[in-house]
This record gives C-alpha cells, structure tokens and sequence, in this order.
C-alpha cells in the first residue's frame, strides 16, 4: 500500500547486499584514505578538525585572561597580545564555528533526508582541503610570530600597508579567503543536497527542521561571504598593488572596508547561530517526547531572521557618524530581530512544556543553552539602542555581550550535539558520569568569566587593551574573570576526557537510542559508507513513528534501489517541492583529484602570498585544469532511457534529467557571483557619495572600438551557447561543435574588447575611481575567460560522446555562464562609461 | 498554483522588505549628500518625500503579496501546498511587520543630521 515491499527476506539477503554496497561505497584504509570522498569521512574530519581549532582558540583566550587577570602584566608584550586577540576571534569565527556546522550538515544531511551521500562529494572533499591548507597557514603564521594583529575584523587603514607593513596582514587576507572558498562550496552543497536529494515522498513540509534551518544558513551564506572575499580582494590589491579602494588621500574610504567586513560579519552570526537552532530543534522534541510545535512558524521566523540579520550590519558601525535617520533605520532592524529569535524560542519551551522532558546528558546542556543565549539576546537588544550603543562601544560590555550569543547560541548547542549524535558514531550511549560535571563546570565558569566582563565594561575598561593601571578600578572583576576562564577550561578538558573514553568504554546500544523520530537513526550505528542498503518512502515529518522497524527492512533491501547496478554509486534525486522520484543521481567515486586540486589552490594562495605572480598564474592554471580533470567520471556516454528504482518504478539518470543537481548548483554559484558583483558596485556608489577628494582627476576616456567589440564579443558567445542547446543543433555533432567554436570566440572578442578599454584607463593607483574601474573591467574579463573554458569544455564532451540531445546538461550549463557574463558586461559597461558621464552632468 | 512559485513565495515578502531597506538607506545617502533635503516642495524636502515614497510602494506592493498569497489555491498535493500557502501568509504579514517598524521613524526623523 505504500509502495515499499514488504515480505520478510532472510538475512543472508542483507548481508550479501550490504557486501555489495560496500564494494563500491567503501574507502580503503592507508594512503587511499586521502582520497576519500564520501560524507561520513569529510563529515567526520570536518568535525574532527573544527574540534582541533577549537582547542587552538581556547588555549589563546586563557593566554588572554592570562594577561588580563593583573594589572600591568608583563605576561604577554602589546604585539603578542594583539596577535592572540586577532586570531582567537579568526580561529573561532572561521576555522571552528562555521566549520564545525558544516561537518554536521555534511555528516547528517543525507542521513536525515534518506539519501545515500551529499550532491557533490568531490566537491566536499576538496572544500575539506581548503579549509584544513587555510587554517594552516593562519596557525603557522602564529606559530612563527608573523599572525595577523589587526583585530578579527582587520579594519583598515590600520591594516592598510602603511600602519601593517608586514606580511601579517596579507596572511589574514589569503588564509580566510581560502576557507571562504570552502564555505561558499559547502553552502552550494548543502543547498543542492536539500533540494534535491531527498529519500522519495518527502516533501518540502515534510522535511526535519534540521534541513530547513540549514537550507536558510546556507543561502546565507551564499549571499553573506562575498562582501567579504570581494572586500578582502580590494585590500590586497591595495596592499600589494597600490590600488587605493580605503585610501582617503587618493578618493578611497577606510570606512568601505567597515561595510563590506559587516555586510558579512553580521550575519556570519546567524550564520553560526542557525545550525545550532536547528541542532536544538531536532534533539529537543526527542527529549520532551513529543513532536515540535509550531513547525511553520519556525519556518517562517528562520526565514525573517535570514533577511532581517542582513539589515543591521551597521549596528556596529554606530560610532562612525551616520546620519541619524539611517542609524534608526539599522536600530528599528536590529531590535525587530528579537521577534523571530523569540517565537523559535516561544516552540521550544511550548515544546517542553507540552511533552514529558527525560534529563537526559544532551538535555542538561540545552538548558545551559537556554539560560545563556537569553541573557546575550537581552544584552544585544541594549547594544541595538544607539544612545546605549555609544556608551559601550567597544568596551568589554560588548565583548561579554558576543560571547554569550556565541557560547551560548553556538557552543552549548554543539556539546549537546556531540554527546546526542555519539552514539550514531560509536554505537555506544555517554553516561552522566563525566559528563554532567564538565557541564556544571563550563556554565558557572563560563558565568564567571563573562557575566562579570558586563561590570569590566561598564565601568568602562576598552577591548582590545594588553594592560591596565592598578587605579582603574579593573582589577578584582579581571580577576575574577579569569578565575572563572580557567574554571571553564577544566570543564572543556573534562569533556573531551569523556568523550574520548566513551569512545572506548561507553556502553553499546542499539540504533535508535534516544527513540528519535528522524531518519538518521535509521542506519547502522556506526553508519555504513552508503548509509542506507535501500531509501526510504516517507511519509510523514518522523518516518519511525508509523514504522518502528524501518531501520531493519532498510538494511534487508525492502525500500528503493536495494541492489547494485553497474558498479555505479546510485542514490535517489526527487522533485524539490514534492518529493515526487525525478532521476537517479550517480555519484562519483573516490579521488585524488580534490586533494590535488586543493593543493594547487594552496600553492596559489601561498604565491600571491609571497608576491610570486607568475608562480600563482601557473597554479592557477593548475586548479582550473586539475577541476576539469574531474569532469571524465561524470555522465554517461549513451541514452539509458527510464530505469528500475525498484518497488515497480523507474526513473532516468541525472545525466539525462531536464534538472539535475549540478544545474542548481550553477545558478546557486552565480548568485553568490552576482553578490560579489553587487557589492562592488555598492562600493563604487559609496565611493563617489562619501568618499572624500571626488571627483577623480581623469575620468575613463570613450572607447568606441573597445566597447564594440566587447558587447558584440559577449552577445556572439550568448546567442552561440544557446543555440548549441537548442533541438535542432544540438541533434548533430559538427553543428553544435560549431556553434561552441563560435562561442568562444565570441567570449575571446570581449576579451580582447575589455583590455582594449582598460588600455585607455586612467592610471589605477592614483584614484580609487580608476582602481575601481579597472576592476569592474577584470571582472568582466574574468567572466569572459571562464566562459572560455566552458567552451571547449563543451567541444571536448561533444568530441568523447558525453553530448546527445537527452544528455545536454554540460552544454546548458556552458549557456547559462553566457548568459550571466552578457549580463555583467552590460552592466560593466553601462557602469564605467555612465559614471563619467554622470560625474561630468553634477559637477 | 505552480508549486516550484510557491516555494518562491516564502521568501518573496522579506525579499520586498530587503528592497525597501536598500533604497531608502541608498536614497537617504545620496539625498543628504546632493542637498535633496534644503529645498521645500509644499513644506516638506524632496528627501523625505522620495523615502516616503520608497516606503509606501513597499508597503502596497506587500499588500499585494499578501492578497495574493490568502487567495492561492490548493493544487493537487493538498498538504503540502496548505503549508507552503500558510508559510507565504505568515512571512508576507511578517515583512509587512518588518518595512513599517524599520520605516516609522521616516515621519519623525531629520534626514542627514
Ligand atoms: C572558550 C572560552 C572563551 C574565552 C575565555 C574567551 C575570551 C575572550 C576575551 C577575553 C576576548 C577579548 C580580547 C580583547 O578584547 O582583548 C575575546 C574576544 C573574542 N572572542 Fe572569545 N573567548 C572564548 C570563546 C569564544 C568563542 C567560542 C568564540 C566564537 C565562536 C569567540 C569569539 C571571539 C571574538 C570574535 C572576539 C573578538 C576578537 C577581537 O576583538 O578581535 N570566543 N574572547
Ligand atoms: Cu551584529
């Protein structure tokens, strides 16, 4: 009745399934091990590492109660201080908190959704490469006494290269834009694998909260990181090349670098905050044994709060003299925020209240989570009150303030989730033995440390500060905030004890240990490599509910694609609204080839570094070939037509889907793309409204030739790409090979168009307007010689037979790129010959 | 109702809300800096009366969403679109919420002081 087989099979079945399966899931121990792409993996050392990152940050903030408990100390000098403040905030905002939320959605997202894998595991791997080389790099640096000390949020012009005329700077810049890059792949990922990779029947409403939550943070994120990649380009082009984006002398603004950094930074912590909402709302109804309430509304208020965050970045930017009406506008969003963090926190305690809540280990730590997140909320309403705002700026008030928000809304959240999902990882149960004490420890040492640091602040002692005279005043409450740090670490310390004996000793269980109604429970524990030996038909919000046996009919093959075909890694694709069967999503295998490719983006990151330009052009080359290297395992190389999913259905390949995953991943990259695109013209605009000496001494001449040949170039490789996917074309080999022929040389016209233009511009470093507009120009350029690439990628997937006209995804994805750089040229050019022409009307 | 639409439009009021707050901040930084605010149209500086006319084609065109949204249709999978319905409503009326706090003070405020 509900399509799923269900006649008993013996278990020698499953068991010669679950041989099969692993032949072509599994990863080989020893060396093979690096080329591991599969989730549970990346999933796991994600976590792993996050975890390392997070010990590194925590030994530096005890270095800094250290310094702070006394006053006068001579414990650490100014420039260590500064180097240790600057990197535990990085450490914890970059290479911990959002890393770890990325382990767990990796690790948990195919398991909750019923699906075998992540949408591009390659992809998650190589993003665990990037993230493991650029926190590397930021460690060494510390290590080596080089780490950057311009504070986590590197205003300029301190770290301008006037005021930072080290490499310290640089350091920052290269080595967070490297995780960046692997938190934009993450997010496309995730977003993808929501979508997209669902177990059959689970609709959009039916979805865990878990996927909802995490669906929004990534979108977030997608939109959230680009200011800050663009704004962190612009500084090193100032400091390596002159160009001067945040020089005032030269029609810059520091204050530029202030929006671009909170345009990100801000909602970097919703960014972090989400996961562990949604973290909370997956274990707590388990707790309070009933179902969520509310789960709409939770939908919805997670869908204001993504909005709402992007709102307010200026709400730390209040003492930089803003109009007022425009600081009322960013005050007004920033209290509005409180609503939907309130109706979220409004279900969870309905929730409890409703149920019969068992205290178990994960429970005691939620509580926690509840107590200190509402006083950080309640304090951070007070920070959105400008006068008050004034009064606090940058005190301790505020340092307190963000780590009551972070501990309690990230932190708290992640240690119940650890000991929740444990035994998903181990097989074994955690007992209160340790456990609870660590806990007792961490929140009244947590208590002490920073509900204290309020006081510090209020009685006026600035962040940021190595030390203080003893007539201040500020001496008793350091001092007891660092008692209370200290207290803290034993706790942290008398976690990991815990854990890591529960990885020896814990009691085993049986899945499901906690009687959780999401789908993850319904794999093995420890999971297999393919997670499920056949997906799911689901039926409602918590599949276990109606059937308490799924995980055993699962595992003896009962449900869809229970077999191996073709040595092929097969998992279900759905319809993003209905969960209806769309395609059958193959997987690539294990491969070297992210590692490599994740080692030649570090030997990139490292030449720019270094000033080794020509070094960093070839690795370049290297990542972009390295990348294309992946393409040859993927698609297939004739029509298959619909096939058996089992339970009498069927289905076609991904490969011949009108929506497969990689078309969504495309449109998901030009979003963050467009994002980045917007922010710089939002800086051009700031610029020439703010900034002062504008206007610009020389403005861009008219280039007649080069504008003709750029539009023409772009509108040529446009109509060409397109064409090469339409019936007709794409039908016979030699015209849509050229057709493709005729698209890149359409896209190598604008190129040629843009540094014909570019050749006329006025000199970039002596003008922020020139600097700006050079890059606009390389933008599109840029765009034009990817759409190059993607040209003869096509030509080479036509020419080894990977093109028909069921399998055209690889030439429609080269279309839409098209179609986006036409769009940026147009606007590249409309852009940087209009301005002149505007400035030359107003002035 | 197309179901990919209504998936669309959850996010649809506060994506109405976002542009709201963009262009009267965008507004608000060029009028003060070209001096919209030192001339009078009957009383009143053009600044402020572009921000209000910012703010209230905001407001209608959510008015309009919200509308929209309470007269969908259910399609053929009936639970789910309820809830995508429902979702739409909750978080056209929220953004309707979110443009008037973040807009009120338009009436009170001195621009570019
Ligand atoms: C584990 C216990 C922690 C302690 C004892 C601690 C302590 C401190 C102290 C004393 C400062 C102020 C430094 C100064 O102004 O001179 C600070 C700054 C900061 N902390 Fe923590 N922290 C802890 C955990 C965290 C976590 C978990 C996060 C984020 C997820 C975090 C993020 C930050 C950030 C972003 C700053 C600002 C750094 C800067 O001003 O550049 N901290 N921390
Ligand atoms: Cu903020």
């Amino acid at each position: 009745m509900d399509g799923i087989d269900h006649r008993p099979r013996p278990p020698i079945a499953a068991i010669r399934l679950h041989k099969q399966l692993e032949a072509v899931w599994g990863t080989p121990p020893g060396w093979a091990r690096l080329s591991a792409v599969n989730h549970n993996i990346v999933g796991r050392r994600f976590i792993l590492t996050a975890f390392v990152f997070f010990g590194i940050g925590g030994v530096l903030a005890m270095l800094i109660r250290a310094q702070l408990a006394t006053p006068r100390s001579a414990f650490l000098g100014p420039e260590v201080y500064n180097q240790i403040f600057t990197m535990h905030g990085t450490v914890m905002m970059f290479l911990f908190a959002i890393p770890m939320f990325e382990g767990f959605a990796i690790y948990l997202l195919p398991k909750l959704l019923g699906a075998r894998d992540m949408a591009f595991p390659r992809l998650g791997a190589y993003g665990y490469w990037c993230y493991l080389f650029g926190g590397s790099i930021l460690v060494i640096a510390l290590a080596i006494g080089l780490a950057p000390d311009g504070g986590w949020f590197m205003y300029t012009p301190l770290t301008s290269k006037t005021y930072s005329p080290g490499i310290n700077a640089d350091i920052w810049l290269i080595g967070v834009t490297f995780v960046e890059i692997s938190a934009i792949s993450a997010a496309i990922e995730i977003i993808a694998t929501i979508l997209k990779l669902r177990a059959p029947g689970m609709s959009i409403d039916k979805m865990p909260l878990l996927a909802w939550y995490l669906l929004v943070t990534a979108f977030m994120m997608l939109v959230g990181f680009p200011p800050l990649i663009l704004g962190s380009v612009l500084l090193e082009l100032e400091r390596a090349f002159g160009l001067p984006f945040f020089d005032p002398t030269r029609g810059g603004d520091a204050l530029l670098w202030q929006h671009l950094f909170w345009l990100f930074g801000h909602p970097e912590v919703y960014i972090i905050f989400l996961p562990a909402a949604g973290m909370v709302s997956t274990m707590l109804p388990t707790f309070a044994r009933r179902e969520i309430i509310g789960y709409g509304w939770i939908v919805v208020s997670v869908v204001a709060l993504a909005f709402l965050s992007f709102g307010l970045w200026v709400h730390h930017m209040f003492t930089v003299g803003i109009p007022h009406l425009a600081l009322a506008f960013f005050s007004s969003a920033s209290t509005a925020v409180a609503v939907p963090t309130a109706v979220q926190i409004f279900a969870w305690l309905g929730t409890l209240a409703a149920g019969r809540p068992q205290l178990k280990l994960p429970m005691l730590y939620l509580l926690g989570f509840f107590s200190v997140f509402v006083i950080g909320g309640l304090t951070g309403v007070m920070l959105a009150i400008v006068p008050f705002n004034w009064q606090a700026h940058d005190t301790h008030f505020v340092v307190a303030h963000l780590h009551y928000v972070l501990v309690g809304g990230f932190v708290f959240p992640i240690l119940a989730a650890t000991y929740y999902w444990l035994p998903h990882l181990t097989g074994r149960v955690p007992r209160h033995s340790l456990g609870a004490p660590a806990f007792w420890l961490i929140l009244i040492g947590f208590n002490l440390t920073f509900l204290v640091m309020h006081w510090t602040g209020l009685l006026g002692m600035p962040r940021r500060i190595a030390s203080y005279g003893a007539e201040t005043g500020w001496e008793w409450p350091n001092l007891l905030s660092s008692i209370g740090g200290f207290i803290m670490a034993i706790g942290f310390a008398l976690f990991t004890v815990d854990v890591l004996m529960h990885w020896r000793h814990g009691k085993r269980c049986n899945r499901n240990p906690w009687g959780a109604g999401t789908l993850e429970w319904a794999t093995a524990t420890p999971p297999p490599s393919y997670n499920f030996a056949s997906l799911p038909l689901v039926a409602s919000r918590l599949p276990f509910a109606e059937q308490p046996d799924l995980g055993a009919r699962l595992a003896a093959g009962a449900g869809y694609l229970g077999f191996v075909r073709d040595q092929a890694l097969e998992t279900l694709g759905v319809d993003a609204i209905s969960g209806r069967i769309e395609q059958i999503v193959r997987l690539p295998n294990r491969s070297f080839l992210p590692f490599v490719s994740a080692v030649a983006t570090g030997v990139f990151f490292l030449a720019v570094l270094f000033k080794l330009y020509l070094v960093a052009v070839g690795a370049l080359v290297g990542v972009i070939a390295t990348l294309l290297l992946w393409a040859p395992s993927s698609g297939g190389r004739c029509d298959r037509g619909p096939l058996p999913v089992g339970n009498g259905k069927t289905a076609v390949l991904h490969s011949e889907a009108a929506s497969p995953p990689a078309l969504w991943a495309l449109w998901l990259a030009l979003a963050a793309d467009a994002t980045a695109f917007a922010s710089l013209g939002f800086g051009l605009l700031f610029l020439w409204v703010v900034a002062p000496n504008w206007p610009p001494p020389e403005l861009l001449p008219w280039s007649p030739w080069g504008t003709a040949l750029t539009i023409a170039g772009f509108a040529v490789a446009l109509v060409a790409s397109y064409l090469a996917t339409t019936r007709r074309i794409l039908a016979r080999a030699n015209r849509r090979e050229a057709a493709l022929v005729f698209a890149g040389l359409g896209q190598i016209g604008g190129l040629v168009g843009c540094a014909v233009i570019i050749s006329a511009a006025p000199d970039p470093t002596r003008h922020a307007y020139a600097a700006v507009t050079l890059v606009m120009l390389l933008y599109a350029g840029l765009h034009a010689a990817v759409g190059l690439v993607f040209s003869g990628f096509g030509l080479w997937r036509s020419r080894a037979g990977f093109i028909s006209p069921a399998r055209s995804l690889d030439l429609r994805l080269g279309a839409i790129w098209a179609g986006f750089t036409a769009a940026i040229a147009v606007t590249v050019v409309l852009t940087v010959f209009g301005l002149p022409l505007l400035m030359r009307t107003t002035s | 109702m197309k179901p990919r639409l209504a998936l669309l439009l959850i996010p649809a009021g506060f994506v109405i809300w976002a542009s709201a707050f963009t262009l009267l901040y965008a507004a608000l930084s060029l009028g003060c800096a070209f001096g919209w605010q030192n001339d009078a149209i009957g009383g009143v500086p053009p600044l402020r009366l572009t921000l209000l006319a910012i703010w209230l084609v905001h407001l209608a065109a959510l008015a309009g969403l919200l509308i929209y949204c309470v007269r969908l249709r259910s399609a053929a999978n009936a639970r789910t679109s309820r809830f995508l319905r429902r979702a739409a409503i909750g978080s056209a009326a929220a953004a309707i919420a979110a443009t008037v706090w973040t807009g009120v003070v338009i009436l009170v405020a001195t621009p570019c002081l």
